[in-house]
């Protein structure tokens, strides 16, 4: 009679994958220990250098190298590029032509923050409103592909404001035409629209009789975006223009990542507590398991001791089996992870408040290489010592004692 | 052939210290169908289990063919027990993961001879009469069934001797005659048995029995 299956022969994967499919329950369970580890560490991986990849861009798109702000202990006007943080701190007209004046200095631009719409129809998050003086200006014009010369009534929108170009919106009860939107740069941008400094001030002044002023006065502005002399050094002008504008604070963009870097560190330090906790807790929790397969499956261990399986046999294949759970954890993790990440990037930017952009793919690949390396260790660390008892039992002692 | 020589067991145990066997020695020829009978707890198993290599003696030594397995490395008692000895066990029969027929060729696995183990597995469960059963598991099977495929296992790197720990305990009369008649055919074809049985009714079978008491082993 012939076999009515093409068995050819058994060997270690047959009697792993088995083991796997008979314990399913305990062994999803251990898959998905394992997938919480890879996911919240490719997570955590994902988060910090999407962030930084995130900042660097936009930093790249403002094309500025420096920034002058009020001075202010706490540099607020700065965090607004970064963080959305509105600041009603404002610096003298004026002084875009004094630090123009700096040597070194190779353009300025200055931009204003009238105000925030905290409810608008046409976006779903509050909308900062920016004034900008399109004839000095180098920032907007490199995110807006086809930049107009813009008029009153016009405006330039971030990605998250609804609306085609060509459409209108409405702010403080004046119709605004959309002409332009800028590419995405992770930073308050999205979610601002910018206007002429002239049109800034005059929706500033008619704002003051409605519910929500803009503290914007005519004649202000909050930030000068500075591009230096690379020829000269971005340094030696920083220096400049700090000592021929008192009264200002000069603020390099480089330090601005910085900045952003402070507030990504709470964050990555949670993430990483996270990781830290979830591999403390997943460690003895996986040796237990094991340890309780190990137990369960003496009978097995005898059998196969039996039937002519060395020590290093039983150890790798107690080892093996472990270690495979994790790669498939890992795996399910690495894919859960990406996946929410990309569904909730949106989100997880706006709430943690940096910007994020997805990582390089060379970033992606080493990010899913220390996941599921991490994993894998995990469950080598955790395995060691149940497949070192599984292979150190004496084969009649394993079979008497998995009888009972 | 195999020889013991004053084979002592001590289990020692914070409680007590038992000694389940107390320097048993036999001198056992190849192509023999030894039985060794006694009543619960009197070592048998344990004897056996330290002549298949699989529980070291605390004393004495175990020679097969004129080497002493327990000099042996893990490696070459590997390789005794693979290809040297088959063995049939009372309840711990086969992996309940996997079918009838993969239970067979499992030994298979830690043998370099791999050639045709999926067809000299069939041939066995045919001859021992589960031609029909290659796909079924342990939980399908009955009792007598689970223990010819136990058999078949025990056959299938063709080793000189079968050793078998009480392996119709738990059959009733008639599968343990029809058990007992194919340990005979396999004798017959010249394999070396050694059963361990609390069933005196069994010495029928065998060319000689020995009887084990407190650990203490004499032929009867």
């Amino acid at each position: 009679m012939k076999s009515p299956i093409n068995i050819k022969k058994v060997n270690s994967g047959k009697l792993i994958t088995s083991s796997i499919r008979r314990r399913l329950f305990r062994n999803l369970a251990t898959i998905a220990c394992f997938a919480f580890v890879a996911g919240t560490i490719l997570a955590a991986g994902f988060l910090v250098a999407g962030a930084q990849m995130g900042v660097q861009q936009g930093l790249d798109r403002l094309g500025a190298d420096m920034i002058v702000i009020p001075l202010d202990p706490y540099a607020r006007n700065a965090g607004f590029f970064m963080t959305g943080q509105p600041s009603s701190l404002y610096l003298d007209e004026s002084v875009t032509n004094d630090v123009l004046a700096t040597p070194g200095v190779l353009a300025v631009s200055p931009q204003a923050y009238a105000g925030t719409l905290l409810s608008v129809p046409w976006c779903q998050y509050s909308v900062h409103v920016m004034g900008f003086d399109p004839k000095t200006d180098f920032t907007i014009k490199g995110m807006v592909t086809g930049m107009p010369d813009l008029q009153a009534n016009q405006v330039i929108v971030g990605r998250f404001v609804q609306g085609n170009v060509g459409s209108s919106i409405d702010i403080h009860g004046q119709n605004f035409t959309i002409v332009g939107r800028m590419a995405a740069t992770g930073f308050s941008t999205d979610y601002s629209v910018f206007v002429t400094l002239e049109e800034a001030y005059r929706l500033a002044a008619d704002s003051q009789s409605g519910m929500d002023p803009f503290p914007l006065q005519p004649g202000k502005i909050s930030v000068v975006l500075v591009k230096a002399d690379r020829e000269i050094g971005i340094d030696p002008v920083l220096y400049w223009v700090t000592v021929m504008n008192p009264g200002v604070l000069v603020y390099p963009m480089s330090k601005l990542t910085w900045q952003v870097g402070d507030q990504l560190m709470v964050t990555t330090q949670t993430l990483y507590l996270t990781v830290t906790s979830v591999i403390l807790v997943s460690l003895p929790l996986v040796a237990l398991i094991a340890t309780m397969g190990t137990n369960e499956r003496r009978r097995e261990i005898g059998l196969l001791r039996a039937m002519g399986a060395t020590k290093s046999y039983v150890f790798r294949l107690f080892f093996t089996e472990t270690v495979l759970l994790a790669f498939l954890g890992g795996i399910i993790g690495v894919v859960g992870a990406s996946l929410c990440l990309a569904w909730f990037q949106e989100t997880l930017s706006q709430s943690l408040q940096i910007a994020f952009l997805w990582p390089s793919l060379p970033v992606v690949l080493s990010q899913i290489s220390i996941a599921l390396m991490i994993a894998i260790l995990l469950a080598g660390g955790a395995a060691i010592w149940p497949a070192l008892q599984a292979s150190k039992l004496e084969p009649y002692d394993a079979i008497r004692r998995g009888q009972n | 052939m195999i020889v013991i020589s004053s084979i002592t067991k001590t289990y020692v145990t914070p409680s007590c210290t038992v000694k389940a066997l107390d320097e048993a020695s036999a001198v056992i020829e190849d192509k023999e169908f030894v039985l060794i009978v006694g009543r619960s707890g009197s070592g048998k198993s344990t004897l056996l289990s330290v002549m298949g290599g699989l529980t070291r003696p605390s004393e004495g030594k175990v020679e097969l063919n004129g080497r002493d397995i327990w000099k042996m490395d893990d490696s070459e008692l590997s390789q005794v027990r693979n290809r040297e000895i088959g063995f049939v066990f009372q309840f711990a029969g086969l992996m309940p993961t996997l079918n009838a027929l993969e239970n067979v060729m499992l030994p298979a696995m830690f043998s370099n001879n791999r050639t045709d183990v999926a067809k000299r597995a069939e041939e066995l469960l045919i001859s021992l009469g589960l031609g029909d059963k290659f796909t079924s598991y342990p939980h399908q099977l009955s009792g007598g069934e689970l223990k010819r495929a136990a058999i078949a296992r025990a056959l299938l790197n063709d080793p000189g001797i079968i050793l078998a720990d009480e392996p119709t305990g738990d059959l009733d009369a008639d599968t343990e005659m029809e058990i007992m008649e194919l340990f005979r055919e396999i004798n017959k074809k010249g394999k070396t048995i050694i059963m361990v049985t609390h069933n005196p009714d069994l010495s029928t079978y065998a060319t000689r029995v020995f009887r084990m008491a407190k650990g203490k082993l004499e032929i009867v």
